[in-house]
């Protein structure tokens, strides 16, 4: 049913920021609107913190690593991993 | 008999293990303990990773203690991770303030342990790790294996503790002396650069 929502009103995903990205954007959670896929939200991120461009980190959809493009739905959440520093 | 360890309800004994066939079954009942009998063996049991501030000596002692009961059990191995008073640009660490985005972490610290049991024939694992302020000198992260033999243990723990600080989202403010902060970043697959 929620296919109907492809081309209607705009998707919201969650953005969340950790480590020195959270540091670096001033926040650890914004709401992102018309992104289709991750490289699109990516795209948008780089102009609101074009300081990212600097930083080494990974992403994760939903709270899985991700290493290519994937589209994005309503209620998805992103996060931008700074280096891991455990142990 | 291996059942899961039980780490913070000492005195909380399992009164039901779900059987393979999901027939409920008392404790009592013994389980055939065969060394291929790895499928049928009760899910082992998760706890809580995260901790709030440092992992204390007591408390690593007495989970220590926690195993007598297990007597199937012929070797233990511990990591203990210490926050290193690291001197940067002359300034001396006082502390890391440990953060983590902890849904992932969980389903990352589960992964490993299931890949451990999977790989090793271990009897029980346990990992806690600090959230928060952990100074100089305090321990921040605990890992403990166990097994019936120590090539077991010896290969397991040392692969848990690499896998956490490559695969685990946890990030540490390292706060020094003049109360100015740097990202901590681990060296996976060199030195232990904690």
């Amino acid at each position: 049913m929620k296919d109907k929502e492809q081309s209607g009103p705009a998707i919201q995903i969650q953005v969340l920021f950790f480590g020195a990205l959270a540091g670096l954007t001033g926040t650890d959670r914004i709401e992102i609107s018309n992104a289709d896929d991750t490289e699109h939200l990516i795209e948008m991120l780089l102009l609101l913190y074009p300081s990212l461009k600097n930083e080494t980190y990974k992403i994760a959809l939903n709270q899985n690593l991700i290493h290519q493009k994937q589209t994005l739905k309503e209620g998805d959440e992103i996060a931008l991993l700074a280096p891991f520093a455990g142990g | 008999m291996k059942l899961p360890c039980w780490p913070l309800l000492q005195e909380v004994k399992p009164v039901q293990v779900t059987y393979q066939g999901g027939e409920l079954l008392p404790a009592s009942i013994s389980i055939p303990d065969k060394a291929d009998n790895s499928m049928n063996e009760p899910k082992k049991k998760i706890h809580k990773v995260f901790v709030e501030g440092p992992i204390n000596s007591s408390f690593i002692a007495e989970s220590i203690a926690k195993h007598s009961s297990k007597t199937d059990i012929g070797a233990h191995s511990i990591f203990l991770g210490q926050v290193r008073k690291d001197e940067i640009d002359g300034k001396a660490v006082q502390s890391i303030v440990y953060s983590a985005y902890e849904e992932m972490a969980e389903k990352e610290f589960h992964r490993i342990r299931e890949a451990a049991f999977e790989k090793y024939p271990l009897t029980c694992m346990h990992i806690y790790h600090s959230l928060g302020r952990v100074k100089a000198g305090e321990v921040s992260l605990f890992v403990f294996v166990s097994a019936m033999h120590r090539q077991a243990v010896f290969s397991a723990c040392s692969e848990i503790v690499e896998q956490i600080k490559l695969r685990v989202p946890i990030w540490g403010k390292e706060v020094l002396e003049d109360g100015s902060f740097i990202w901590k970043v681990n060296n996976v697959g060199q030195d232990d650069k904690k």
